[in-house]
């Protein structure tokens, strides 16, 4: 199929505003009479909010509004309960603290320093209590509870996950080799560049209105909804260009306490969060993670029983979500007759976990892909050739019941074995040692989603896209553009696409923007919208050509009829005559998770891997990136140079996790939560030999065949970098990040075994 | 206190507090927002000027010609690094974008042909969260062949 | 309101600073400063900046005195100084790995010892060039040997009316190798976990004068002088050099943190400093 502008690498349509410094992002605006909000956070881990008294904080010159649980009585106007799961959060704490940086009061003042100044004079007792620290501690029985209201909540776990085939003690015994190994992980955070913020204030009418650079526009505003006890189109929820998401800005993040605030204070309130802040808010989940693996002597797997430990933090938050995909995904790709997977999402007194590229699945591949490691090579079989082996195949039934399709794996994974030269055993003397490794991994994308665009055709010839999709990078705006011309028939020079940026008011429906499922949703939204509008050109020009629709062409750009394409009319001039007859719209619309949509359940597959050569120190145990190879099936690649600046900058994500980063915590304090001391990836941290593989297996559902990839490459680069650490010198590293201490003590202790 | 800036040539005197920084100048009351403000300590660079305008003092900026983002390229035209910027997608989000354009410009004003070794070098003080860097790397170097080009062709 | 002044001479400076009786704090470049402010783990009432007094911005050699690097010298000027790279090599390498870009073109050698983070990168390097700090007060200067400079960490030498105004270096000793080697772990632009200095200076093939000072790992640089007094006159093998190093590694009292145990922190002291010393032989062949 030739298409016009679907795969072309074209500018994003973006661009040149962001290199010229004009896109704003939330951080950017200002209002007239803006104040400035400020948060008082729990110095303790664990505590009961014994007393809190704003009294002196109200009364300082500058302040306009204190928030603090005397605004939300019982039965008063605001309810202070929100959460993604389940309604485990409060606007500020009611009882009790549950981590260090919880919320317990806010202020709003004229500038920060008076904000700041106003805090210090908030009075506040707390209680200490036991601290739960350790996820395999808190769901012992005896155990302090962070949560005693909550029926979903028991013995700290928030969401239990199960997934079952066949007969697991079964398979552990026609099983000729069996693994058992627990793996590891920390908390990590998501630092994107800019720091949570919104911007709210009540207008005229009465209606909140609040700019946040968030993913999930529709779901805030419900949220707000059920704070505020008003109708959810009494809240307009604005969206600007965000700088960077990959997660932590889903759902309601600061949003709550900016609106709060306006409406106590009666002015536009501004909240910002330094970066210490930004680390207390949403974090990734650490895990400890079990597994034990069963196959023959052949490579073939038989049996896997996986237990899955996620620590989520205070808050449930994304967390049940996050624990669910992590155990339905448990098996990886693979063919796997007898499983059993539990996963727990367990609460500790931690700053909330939530959602963060990947989405519980780095956690579970670093298990799945180091025991394929293992055991090809204690079976003596190339990795590759055992995981082609075991792979689910187009059109094989998952464990979850969803069938294969557009699972491109045995491609990539020969793609990457040519790549990286697996076989090639080239090894250096003395003190550093080279090894290569592989990984791949699979995610599901959303269930139940949906997606609702409009495609607008503008009186001076351009098109405008409607749609709720937020643009944080990942360039969604130039996709969803591609896709409109594409439909539409309009070559891409000379035709201009305005993107409209989420507003609940403008914008209609979106689910949300993660998951990796704006190409794949939206997209299909955006084609039928604009399949709808040209539909709706075809038939204007049947009115005023008198010829029927059927015998029409829409084609370039132009609506001829068949074998006259000189007669006719474009787009641009159909426009025109349109609105020069009815001041009327001149829009389609196009829907996505209809019935026939949800009939299948699972969207689709995020495919993806990596192959990476390393050099490791054998006297410090530090480990340098030679060659990072990643790779990911798209579908249809809609625009190829978006598609590999996403699969890499998801990977160099992945570099961070396995090699450097780390947010600590010693007794529920917070020892590295800033820029300074939270080691990111920099220009000297990835490899300068660092090539994309894409393949394309078209997605039937996708638009134009195509699906998302955002997530497809960092959940394999840890595992990866452990297979080629063991491959380099012989130790299996089964915690991230793999710091050269680790690397050098498995070392040592290797040593002095021999 | 009374600071005297000269910021794209133009020179503006505001009234700034004693340890407020160049940053909130240019941003909150010059409404020149290209510049961003990403960590507050000097780290990710998205205030790149090219100091760490988040931790210089607004008073030592004074009497020094600044050009921040607003100043790079001129009306219509686009300068060859942002040029090269879109044409290797070098961006995604575009926050860290303006700091990594003037270090890339402070790089090639000193190293007209810097190696990508050099580049790493230089800009390792420039973090960006949504690329892998190696867009950004092939960016400059093209930003600085076509340099050389112009340099060549204007004899 | 912050009280901050720029007095427009050395002399104004000391009176300022001696009448504060120790409430103000001097100023430099202000990176250090201005991310304690923003932490909120210090609120200056009062600062005294250096900015604007003449003749603190210069970096002097000549082959009879040695170097001088003022007060204002930022770390990116000792970094690409011609007289630095062409007499004091290591020190220019040196440097090149402070923080980053931005923070060595606003901040300064001078201050970055001040401020006495046990991390920073040129103390160690000093340390083995004999480099001695210049402290000036309304009481008269006086010279502080870089070994005696930093007592703890964020602690110095400086009482509380003294400032910084130079570092001063001897001339380069002849036939002396100097070099520099960090380790950052995985990353190579992340703090020091170990920073390690030093200067070989040999005769007929055997080591004549050897100084080690290794930094970032405990509290205060490390200097090996009894140690590097035993090899006086011995070839520098790769056994002499581990031999040497692993007692070095003894003595050198690590602190643990987030980059590396104690154990850790000894091994890779070991290592880095048969490190300097191959290298410094090598360069020496």
């Amino acid at each position: 199929m030739e298409f016009k502008t679907v795969g072309q690498s074209i500018w994003r349509v973006d661009g040149e505003k962001k290199v010229r410094g004009e896109a704003l992002y939330t951080i950017d605006l200002k209002m007239e009479g803006m104040l400035h909000g400020r948060i008082l956070r729990s110095p303790f881990p664990h505590a009961k909010l014994i007393k809190i008294d704003t009294s002196r904080a109200a009364k300082l010159p500058g302040v306009f509004a204190v928030l603090s649980r005397e605004d939300f009585p019982q039965g008063g106007p605001l309810s202070p309960y929100f959460g993604r799961r389940m309604k485990d959060k409060t606007v500020v704490a009611i009882d009790k603290v549950r981590h260090v940086g919880d919320v317990v009061a806010a202020v709003a003042a004229v500038d920060v320093e008076t904000a700041d100044e106003a805090l210090r004079l908030i009075d506040a007792a707390y209680e200490e209590l036991p601290l739960v620290s350790d996820p395999l501690e808190a769901i012992r029985e005896g155990a302090p509870q962070l949560f005693d209201h909550l029926p979903e909540i028991k013995n700290n776990i928030c969401h239990h996950a199960s997934l079952k085939q066949g007969d697991i003690e079964k398979g552990f015994q026609e099983s000729d080799i069996i693994l058992e190994d627990t793996f590891t992980t920390p908390v990590a955070q998501q630092c994107h560049l800019e720091a949570h913020n919104a911007l709210a204030w009540f207008d005229a009418t009465g209606r909140l209105n609040v700019q946040t650079g968030t993913q999930t526009p529709y779901a805030v505003r419900k949220s707000l909804a059920e704070i505020f006890q008003i109708a959810e189109e009494k809240i307009r929820i604005m969206v600007p260009y965000v700088g960077g998401a990959y997660g932590a800005k889903s759902s309601l993040k600061v949003e709550h306490l900016a609106a709060v605030l306006a409406g106590k204070a009666k002015r536009p309130v501004r909240i910002q969060l330094r970066r210490e802040e930004v680390f207390l808010t949403v974090t990734k989940h650490a895990s400890t993670v079990r597994m034990k693996t069963g196959a023959k002597k052949d490579g073939t797997l038989v049996a896997q029983k996986t237990e899955l430990y996620y620590d989520t933090g205070a808050f449930a938050e994304n967390g049940p979500n996050v624990v669910h995909k992590a155990t339905l995904g448990a098996s990886g790709p693979y063919r796997i007759p007898h499983i059993q997977a539990d996963g727990y999402c367990i609460l500790t007194n931690k700053p909330s976990a939530g959602a963060f590229r990947g989405y519980g699945v780095p956690q579970v591949a670093l298990a799945y892909e180091s025991h394929m490691d293992i055991l090809a090579e204690r079976l003596g079989i190339d990795p590759i050739e055992i995981r082609i082996k075991n792979l689910l195949r187009e059109g094989d039934r998952h464990p979850t019941g969803i069938t294969m399709h557009s699972v491109g794996y045995e491609e990539l994974l020969r793609k990457f074995g040519a790549a990286i030269q697996l076989g090639d055993k080239k090894r250096t003397r003395g003190k550093t040692r080279r090894g290569k490794g592989i990984a791949c991994m699979i995610k599901a994308s959303n269930t139940e989603s949906q997606s609702e665009a409009k495609v607008q055709a503008n009186r001076d010839g351009t098109f405008a896209v409607f749609s709720s999709s937020v643009e944080m990078g990942q360039g969604v705006e130039t996709v969803m553009a591609q896709i409109a011309a594409e439909e539409l028939g309009v070559a891409w020079k000379g035709v201009s696409f305005v993107a409209q940026r989420p507003d609940t008011d403008l914008t209609p429906f979106d689910t949300m923007t993660s998951a990796s499922r704006s190409t794949f949703c939206m997209g299909n939204a955006v084609r039928r919208a604009a399949k709808d509008l040209r539909e709706k050109l075809v038939q204007f020009s049947a009115e005023i050509m008198e010829i029927s629709p059927q015998d029409l062409r829409a084609e370039n750009g132009r609506i001829f009829a068949a074998g006259a394409e000189q007669k006719g009319y474009s787009y641009k001039e159909l426009a025109a005559l349109h609105f020069k007859r009815r001041e009327r719209e001149l829009a389609g619309n196009g829907f996505y998770g209809d019935e026939e949509d949800a009939k299948t359940v699972l969207p689709f597959w995020l495919v993806g891997g990596c192959a990476v050569e390393v050099e490791v120190d054998t006297e410090t145990g530090a480990v340098k990136l030679l060659k990072l190879v990643v790779g990911a099936d798209a579908g249809k690649a809609i625009n190829p140079r978006l598609c590999e600046g996403q699969v890499r900058g998801d990977s160099t994500i992945g570099i961070g996790q396995a090699l450097l980063e780390e947010l600590k915590f010693v007794d529920g304090q917070p020892v590295n939560a800033t820029f300074l001391h939270y080691a990111l990836p920099s220009f000297r941290d990835v490899p300068d030999d660092f090539p994309v593989v894409l393949v394309e297996q078209p997605h039937k559902d996708g638009p134009f065949g195509a699906k998302g990839l955002g997530e497809s490459a960092l959940p394999a680069v840890p595992a990866a970098i452990a297979n080629a650490i063991y491959d380099a010198v012989g130790v299996r590293i089964k915690d991230i990040p793999f710091t050269p201490e680790r690397v050098l003590s498995a070392l040592s202790q290797k040593e002095s075994k021999l | 206190m009374a600071v005297k800036l000269n910021i794209n040539g133009i020179t503006h005197e505001v009234e700034a507090k004693p340890l407020e920084t160049l940053l909130a100048v240019l941003r909150d009351r010059l409404n020149l927002t290209g510049t961003k403000d990403g960590c507050g300590e000097g780290v990710c660079g998205a205030c790149t000027e090219p100091v760490s305008s988040c931790l210089l003092l607004a008073s030592y900026a004074e009497n020094k010609g600044i050009t921040t983002i607003e100043g790079i390229g001129s009306d219509g035209k686009l300068h060859p690094l942002q040029r090269a910027f879109l044409d290797h997608g070098a961006f995604q989000c575009g926050y860290c974008t303006p700091g990594m354009i003037l270090m890339a410009k402070a790089l090639l004003d000193r190293i007209p042909n810097p190696s990508k070794e050099e580049i790493r070098d230089y800009m390792a003080g420039n973090i960006c969260r949504c690329t892998s860097y190696v867009e950004i790397v092939r960016a400059v170097r093209q930003a600085a062949r076509r340099n050389r080009k112009r340099w060549k062709d204007e004899g | 309101m912050v009280n901050l002044q720029f007095p427009s001479s050395l002399d104004e400076a000391c009176k300022l600073l001696s009448q504060s009786a120790g409430e103000a704090r001097l100023i430099a470049g202000g990176v250090a400063l201005m991310v304690l402010a923003r932490h909120q783990l210090f609120s200056p009432d009062h600062l005294i900046s250096l900015k604007q007094i003449d003749g603190l911005d210069q970096i002097r050699f000549d082959e009879e005195n040695g170097l001088s690097i003022g007060a204002l010298v930022t770390h990116h000027r000792v970094d690409t100084s011609p007289a630095v790279r062409e007499h004091y090599p290591a020190l220019a390498r040196c440097v090149h790995h402070v923080g980053n870009l931005r923070v060595r073109n606003m901040g300064t050698v001078v201050g970055d010892l001040c401020q006495g983070d046990n991390h920073s990168d040129p103390a160690p390097i000093l340390g083995v060039l004999g480099a001695r700090i210049k402290a000036q007060s309304v009481r008269g200067e006086r010279l502080i040997p870089m070994e005696d400079f930093h007592l703890d960490i964020y602690e110095t030498a400086l009482k509380e009316d003294e400032i910084a105004t130079e570092i001063v270096i001897p001339p380069p000793l002849p036939g002396a190798r100097s070099g520099y080697l960090r380790f950052s772990g995985n990353s190579p632009v992340d703090w020091p976990i170990l920073g390690v200095a030093g200067l070989l200076v040999k005769e007929d093939e055997r080591c004549k004068e050897l100084r080690i000072s290794a930094g970032a790992a405990a509290a205060v640089p490390v200097n090996f002088r009894p140690e590097a007094e035993t090899l006086q006159g011995k070839k520098l093998t790769p056994a002499v050099a581990r031999k040497f190093a692993r007692a070095c590694a003894a003595r050198i009292d690590p602190i643990p943190d987030a980059h590396g145990s104690q154990w850790y922190k000894r091994r890779i002291a070991e290592v880095y400093i048969a490190r300097i010393i191959e290298t410094l032989n090598r360069e020496n062949n």
